[in-house]
This record gives structure tokens, C-alpha cells and sequence, in this order.
């Protein structure tokens, strides 16, 4: 989708438009659910995922500039919310994605080695500090650019790349000994 | 420190080269004394883009998608908060009137969700019953015709869907196909000049529509080819006897007579061919 595309649909989902305000929650909705599946608990997931699209509609009079930065910034402060109407600081839990992983696995003998370095990657994932597993998240996940990432986790771009390195920096000490799958 | 600052600076730049559609070793390559510490890295980074999509569960877009319907329709209906008057504190008719609002909403709620029932749907009847509703309070005599039409265009789609799901063609809801665009064209005659051609030529492309779509079910050793193909030929036979009148100026009357237009429409009615 291009930004006019984009703009039109915003436009059309702003005047109250059903088609519109479809069209833009199809669109998203997958990658609000992938963030949300590094970001809480599986069975969470999609739960908050709708939630993230009810505040937005509630709030799309007031978007501007960059829609996705806008966006992962509700999807951001709903996981905030949620846990802290849980009242404690939430583990990552991603059984949904490695049970998804093995049952791929399972389908295609061919590709178990791929299979088995994206549950090791997803594992690790899941022991990055919660800044770090956010960047990598919403960077290389979710394949935003540096200036939506500044604006939705609220730091300097110079801070970014820094959070960045250290993030990177700490997935390979954690497949460390899993030389023969990374190269590490 | 600085070796980390410019480790940091070195990776980001060859991030975006990667990004870009360079290979690892083309970004590196500007950078041979880093390459040892950044190859792993950008490795890392290449692998967790090419990390799968979770499943998308249709059920899980399907509810949020209600819950923004709900919430437009919340805020559509957005009114001051109520004061806090116990219910059966009020007079006897607010009460009568809050009892005849639910059922309305009941009903309202039912005759929406029949919209889209089908033969042998629980609510089917129900839309039946709306759409004979909805025609008797139609008092044009064109709209009428109108709706005749949308219903028959409604009975193909449920003869079409009831075969996909059954596999047998209901004949009676083929009949009440053929009957509807009969008595909407019927409706010609009490219509102006143009409004009557235009309602003829409509009728017309749907019998032609519902003829093709027949055709089909009689094209693929459907088990009730022979009754179809006998409402594919009346289909047929219809929409030749419709085109008859839509040939300009076969109807225009002298003018300096009395017009004739209306008893050639009425004889032409006459002719609807029947089984």
C-alpha cells in the first residue's frame, strides 16, 4: 500500500467510512498481532490486538504524521496497560509462535534446520530485556525505520542505534552455542 | 567506549546498505576491520526479518472487526448520560414504551440477521415475511417493481446457494424467480415512457443473467438437468419476449391520435410466455 493509498483509506476511516475503517484494520491487523506475539503472552495476543484497533478507532481524529509509528505507539501503550492491570511485570511467554514453528516443521521435512533456528531465535527473543526485545520487535520484525522506532519507544535516534547494537549484541551471546545454525 | 560508539555508528550504516539489497559482505567491505564483530550481528538481524508471520486466525479479525462496528455504532448513538431514575419508578407508559422499544429492537435485530438466511435457514421465513412486508408498504408503484425485481435477483442466489449446499435446486424457489420479474414488468404499463423501458431492459438482463447462471447447472451433468433446462428455456423465451418491446419507436403513437402506447404495453403483457 502507498501512502496515498494510505491517506485515502485514513481519510475514509476518519469520516466514518465501514469500508475504509475494514480495509485499514485488515491491513494492520497482522502486524499489530505479530508485535503483539513478541510482546505478551500467546493467548493474549489477539485479545489486545483488537483492543489496539478499538483505540484507535477512538482516536483517529487526532493521528498525525507517520501512521505505523502512530499505531505501535497504541499497540505499545495497551501492552503497558495490560500489565499493569495484571499488577505484575508479565514474562514473554511464545509457546503459540514455537508450537506454529514445529507444526511447519512437522509439515515440511525439508526445512527443519530453518524451523529450529527460528524457535532458537524466538527463544532468545524472549530473554532480551523488554526495551531491547521492543527495538528488535518493532526494527527488524516488524522492518520499521529508525526515525518510527525513535518516535514510538520515545528516544533519541542516537539512543536507538545504540539499544540497537547492545540488543543484536546480546541475541548472539544467547545463541552463543548455537554456532552451527548462526555462524556465530 | 569509542570503539563501542563507532561499532554502534559502523552497524546501522551497514544495516540500511543491507536493507537496501546489498549482500552482508558488500556492506562489510567498506569496513574490513570491523567485519569480525559486525558479520554475526547483521547475520542475527538478516534472520529475525525473515522470521514467519504468526497465523492470522479468521475468527480473532472477524471479532475485532465487530468490536468496531459496535463502537461506531456506540459512538454514532452517542447521547448525554441518562440520569440515574430507577426503572420502575417511572410512569406506567414509560414502562409500555421501554417494552415496546426492546421488542422493536428484538425484532429489528431479527429481520437483520435474515437478511442474509437462506432455504432451510431458521430465519429464512423471517426474510420472506420482511420482504413481503416491505412490499406491501412500498406504494409506488415503480418501487414496486424495483423490489420485484431485487427479489427475484435474491430467489437465483438461494436457488444457486441451496444446490452448492444440498446439491438439488429448489423448483419452487425457481418458480418464485420466474413470477417476481413476470410481475414486475407487468408493472410497464402504469409507468412513463422512459421509467417502463428502463424497468424492461432491467428485467430483461437479469432473466438473461438468471438464464446463463441455469445454463451452467445444466452444463455439468447436473442430477436435475431436465428441470433446469425447462426454467432456463422459459428463462429464455422471457427475455425475447421482454426485448420486444425495448426496439425504439415500435410503440410511439401518432401525434395526432390518441396515444396507443398503453394498449400495445397491455397487449404485450397478454403475451408473457407460461408454461
Amino acid at each position: 500500500m502507498n501512502d496515498d493509498e494510505l491517506m485515502g483509506l485514513l481519510e475514509g476511516a476518519r469520516s466514518g467510512e465501514t469500508e475504509a475503517l475494514t480495509a485499514l484494520c485488515a491491513r494492520y491487523y497482522p502486524k499489530v498481532l505479530k508485535y503483539m506475539r513478541y510482546r505478551v503472552a500467546a493467548d493474549l495476543a489477539e485479545d489486545l490486538t483488537s483492543e489496539v484497533f478499538v483505540r484507535v478507532l477512538k482516536n483517529l481524529n487526532q493521528q498525525q504524521g507517520s501512521f505505523p509509528a502512530w499505531l505501535f505507539r497504541i499497540a505499545e501503550r495497551v501492552v503497558v496497560d495490560d500489565r499493569r492491570a495484571a499488577g505484575a511485570k508479565k514474562r514473554t511467554v511464545m509457546t503459540a509462535m514455537t508450537e506454529q514453528y514445529e507444526a511447519q516443521a512437522h509439515d515440511n521435512a525439508s526445512v527443519p534446520d530453518t524451523v529450529a533456528a527460528w524457535i532458537d531465535l524466538e527463544q532468545a527473543i524472549g530473554k532480551l530485556s523488554d526495551d531491547q526485545r521492543q527495538l528488535v520487535t518493532l526494527k527488524f520484525i516488524e522492518g520499521l525505520g529508525n526515525d518510527d522506532v525513535s518516535a514510538i519507544m520515545d528516544r533519541s535516534p542516537g539512543a536507538i542505534r545504540v539499544l540497537q547494537f547492545r540488543a543484536l549484541s546480546a541475541l548472539r551471546g544467547l545463541l552463543a552455542g548455537r554456532e552451527v545454525r548462526y555462524g556465530t | 567506549m569509542e570503539r563501542e560508539q563507532h561499532l554502534v555508528d559502523t552497524l546501522d550504516a551497514c544495516l540500511d546498505q543491507v536493507r537496501g539489497g546489498q549482500t552482508i559482505d558488500d556492506a562489510l567491505a567498506e569496513h574490513p576491520a570491523d567485519a569480525e564483530a559486525l558479520r554475526p550481528l547483521l547475520d542475527i538481524a538478516t534472520r529475525l526479518e525473515c522470521l514467519p508471520d504468526p497465523n492470522v486466525s479468521l475468527a480473532g479479525l472477524m471479532k475485532t472487526l465487530g468490536r468496531l462496528g459496535s463502537q461506531t455504532l456506540t459512538a454514532s448513538r452517542a447521547e448525554p448520560a441518562p440520569r440515574k431514575v430507577r426503572w420502575f419508578s417511572r410512569p406506567v407508559w414509560t414502562r409500555a414504551a421501554a417494552i415496546v422499544l426492546v421488542m422493536f429492537l428484538i425484532g429489528w435485530g431479527t429481520v437483520n440477521a435474515s437478511a442474509g438466511a437462506m432455504p432451510g435457514d431458521f430465519l429464512y421465513p423471517v426474510k420472506l415475511f420482511t420482504e413481503r412486508a416491505r412490499f406491501f408498504l412500498t406504494l409506488n408503484t415503480e418501487d414496486q417493481a424495483e423490489l420485484r425485481i431485487v427479489f427475484s435477483s435474491r430467489r437465483l442466489r438461494e436457488a444457486v446457494a441451496q444446490q452448492q449446499r444440498t446439491g438439488q435446486a429448489d423448483p419452487q424457489i425457481l418458480d418464485q424467480m420466474l413470477e417476481e420479474a413476470r410481475l414486475a414488468v407487468l408493472a410497464a404499463p402504469q409507468l412513463s415512457e422512459p421509467n417502463r423501458q428502463l424497468l424492461v431492459s432491467r428485467a430483461a438482463y437479469l432473466t438473461d443473467y438468471q438464464r446463463d447462471a441455469l445454463d451452467r447447472f445444466t452444463s455439468t451433468g447436473h442430477p436435475q438437468e431436465q428441470v433446469i433446462a425447462r426454467y432456463r428455456d422459459m428463462c429464455w423465451e422471457r427475455g425475447r419476449w421482454m426485448r420486444q418491446m425495448l426496439a425504439p419507436g415500435e410503440d410511439a403513437a401518432p401525434s395526432n391520435q390518441q396515444p396507443q402506447a398503453q394498449p400495445n404495453w397491455r397487449r404485450w403483457c397478454d403475451d408473457c410466455p407460461m408454461w
